[in-house]
């Protein structure tokens, strides 16, 4: 909570635009992981195609204000329910599957809603994306910065809420032992497509939070693999199933690149050296330290137990 | 117990019946492994199912809770049709089972693990929760996390669980598999207390025959999906088909303590 007002005060000691727009992009990648989590996190059940939900927000936020003349704002919010209804149809469609059905299902969905993008080109304008209106475009950094901050602490505000709550309780119990969930006499599709849906709106808002920061999408960019991939790193090495998890896992995984980009260290750019050393984190951590960097002190004899953040 | 209640088990057995199982039949693949089964608990009673490895009795638990669709066959619980009824639906109608193997939330703390159904941890300290925890000696132990509590904790954990949620009948299955004595009896303890205080009916499979006989007031013998005997702890004991069926040929009916 203490850090919250860090969050707001920190464009003040950045000195360029430069950094306020690494610092903005870092944000977004941070809400994008703790999205993922409200629901995968909680749950347990992995999904591997929140790349969907992504692209489909910077969609919806991309095509609202430049096909329909929408401001910013209404452009998001936009984003937020239309992905949050996506989410909660998948739910419906796959969620009363149990255990690895679930993951397998999702692969194909990201793929398949870039294909529907792509299709449906004389209104999405296809591969060839398009730009958002300039006005939109261009407010100042700092601007950016504080919307993507509040959205930030927007979905971190909601994740708690979940899991300080009977609700996330029983996330984290179907998580834990589906079975026995269901033994109880708690319906676990229920909970696991409400929380589809809250994941969904959130990583669809900061979908369109992306787009506007990019200004120009294209598919490609938008539906990326990446989308869908990085948020299982950022809660694996930060800590499954916590919030602080994807945050720090977030922050690092973004930052850390950009710093040996920028100075020209070891890194020319996103290149495949890039994904090895993820790779080599990914491994090192599930060797290490199952629970991730925030898991372990969790686990601690410090930390009051069932304490969750 | 009210008489205008009462009914009588398809099988003869005469009382208040809480749960009736008719014709229950299932097979995998093509292998049968419950052949028709018929069964009755009685309310505020306990009934045992007992027979070899392999003889079904777990798939009968699967069948009545839910977890396994049956072939064939109708589940009543209460005079309600319950068979082929997904299983939270039948758990919030009163019918509850515990596992063979242990299914308590491990990286869930005690407190969390017993309100995770009714939320409200911080009233359900007063209320039923507490004093059943209090009963098995949990209750000092309700910000631990359970996976780290002992094996026999644990089984006393998924016990309380489930009484818990105040279930009409529970199905144990295997309670009394690979605990000390002394945890099997807390355990029986709990099992009495909950009996008597709660009123709940219990229908359990073990393979620890003295307790079986010692606690059950009606058993059912089961062997390759069939019941080959029923009856009360006398009369099991006194079946050769059973003692066969359980320990092989050869073995002479022991005295009882």
């Amino acid at each position: 909570m203490g850090l919250v007002p860090v969050l707001f005060i920190l464009p003040q000691f950045l000195s360029n635009a430069y950094q306020i727009k690494i610092a903005t992009d870092t944000l977004v990648y941070m809400g994008l992981g703790v999205s993922w989590a409200l629901f995968s996190g909680y749950s347990g059940y992995i999904s591997f195609g929140h790349a969907a939900f992504f692209g489909l927000g910077a969609y919806v936020t991309g095509l609202g204000t430049q096909r329909h003349g929408l401001g910013l704002i209404a452009g998001l919010g936009l984003a937020f329910v239309i992905v949050g209804i996506a989410a909660l149809l998948v739910g419906l469609l796959t969620l009363r599957l149990k255990g690895h059905y679930f993951a397998i299902a999702t692969l194909g969905i990201a793929e398949a809603a870039r294909a529907l993008v792509e299709w449906g080109r004389s209104y999405t304008h296809g591969t060839f994306g398009f730009a958002m209106p300039i006005e939109i475009v261009s407010r100042a950094p700092t601007t950016k910065y504080y919307v993507v901050a509040a959205a930030l602490v927007a979905v971190t505000v909601v994740g708690l809420g979940m899991i300080w709550s009977s609700y996330g309780l029983r996330l984290i119990a179907i998580r834990e032992d589906e079975l026995a969930v269901e033994a109880l006499g708690i319906r676990s599709a229920l909970s696991k497509i409400g929380a589809l849906g809250i994941s969904g709106a959130f990583t669809g808002l900061f979908g369109g939070l992306f787009a506007w920061g990019q200004g120009f999408l294209t598919p490609e960019a938008v539906f990326a693999t990446r989308w869908s991939l990085e948020p299982i790193v950022m809660s694996t090495v930060g800590g499954m199933g916590t919030l602080v998890g994807p945050l720090v896992g977030g922050m690092f995984f973004y930052l850390v690149p950009e710093f040996l980009i920028e100075n020209e260290i070891f890194l020319q750019r996103r290149d495949e050296l890039y994904l090895v050393m993820l790779g080599v984190m990914l491994i090192l951590v599930t060797l290490f330290a199952k629970r991730g960097i925030f898991g372990i002190l969790e686990r601690s004899r410090f930390w009051p137990k069932g304490f969750r953040l | 117990m009210n008489s205008s209640e009462a009914r009588t088990g398809s099988n003869g057995r005469s009382g208040d019946v809480v749960l009736e199982v008719t014709g229950l039949r299932k097979s995998y693949g093509g292998v049968v492994a419950v052949k028709g089964l018929d069964a009755t608990v009685n309310r505020g009673e306990i009934t045992g199912l007992i027979g070899p490895n392999g003889s079904g009795k777990t798939t009968t638990f699967s069948m009545i809770s839910g977890a396994t669709r049956p072939d064939e066959g109708r589940v009543v619980l209460d005079g309600e049709d319950i068979t082929s009824a997904s299983m939270h639906r039948i758990a919030n109608r009163g019918l509850l089972l515990t596992f063979q193997i242990t299914r308590i939330f491990p990286q869930m703390t005690v407190i969390e693990n017993l309100t995770v159904k009714r939320g409200a941890r911080r009233v359900a300290r007063e209320t039923l929760v507490w004093e059943l925890a209090e009963t098995v000696g949990l209750h000092t132990k309700l910000d631990e996390y359970a996976g780290d509590l002992s094996f026999g904790q644990q089984k006393l954990l998924e016990l309380v669980r489930t009484a818990a949620l105040e279930p009409a009948i529970m199905l144990l299955d295997e309670p009394f598999a690979g605990v000390n004595e002394t945890m099997e009896r807390k355990l029986v303890d709990f099992i009495q207390h909950v009996r008597h205080e709660r009123q709940c009916s219990f229908f359990l499979i073990d393979h620890e025959m003295r307790l079986i006989m010692e606690l059950c007031d009606h058993i059912y013998v089961m062997s390759n999906g069939e019941l080959i005997c029923q009856g009360n702890a006398e009369v099991v004991q006194a079946d050769p088909a059973t003692m066969e069926a359980y320990f092989g040929k050869g073995y002479i009916a022991g005295a009882r303590e």
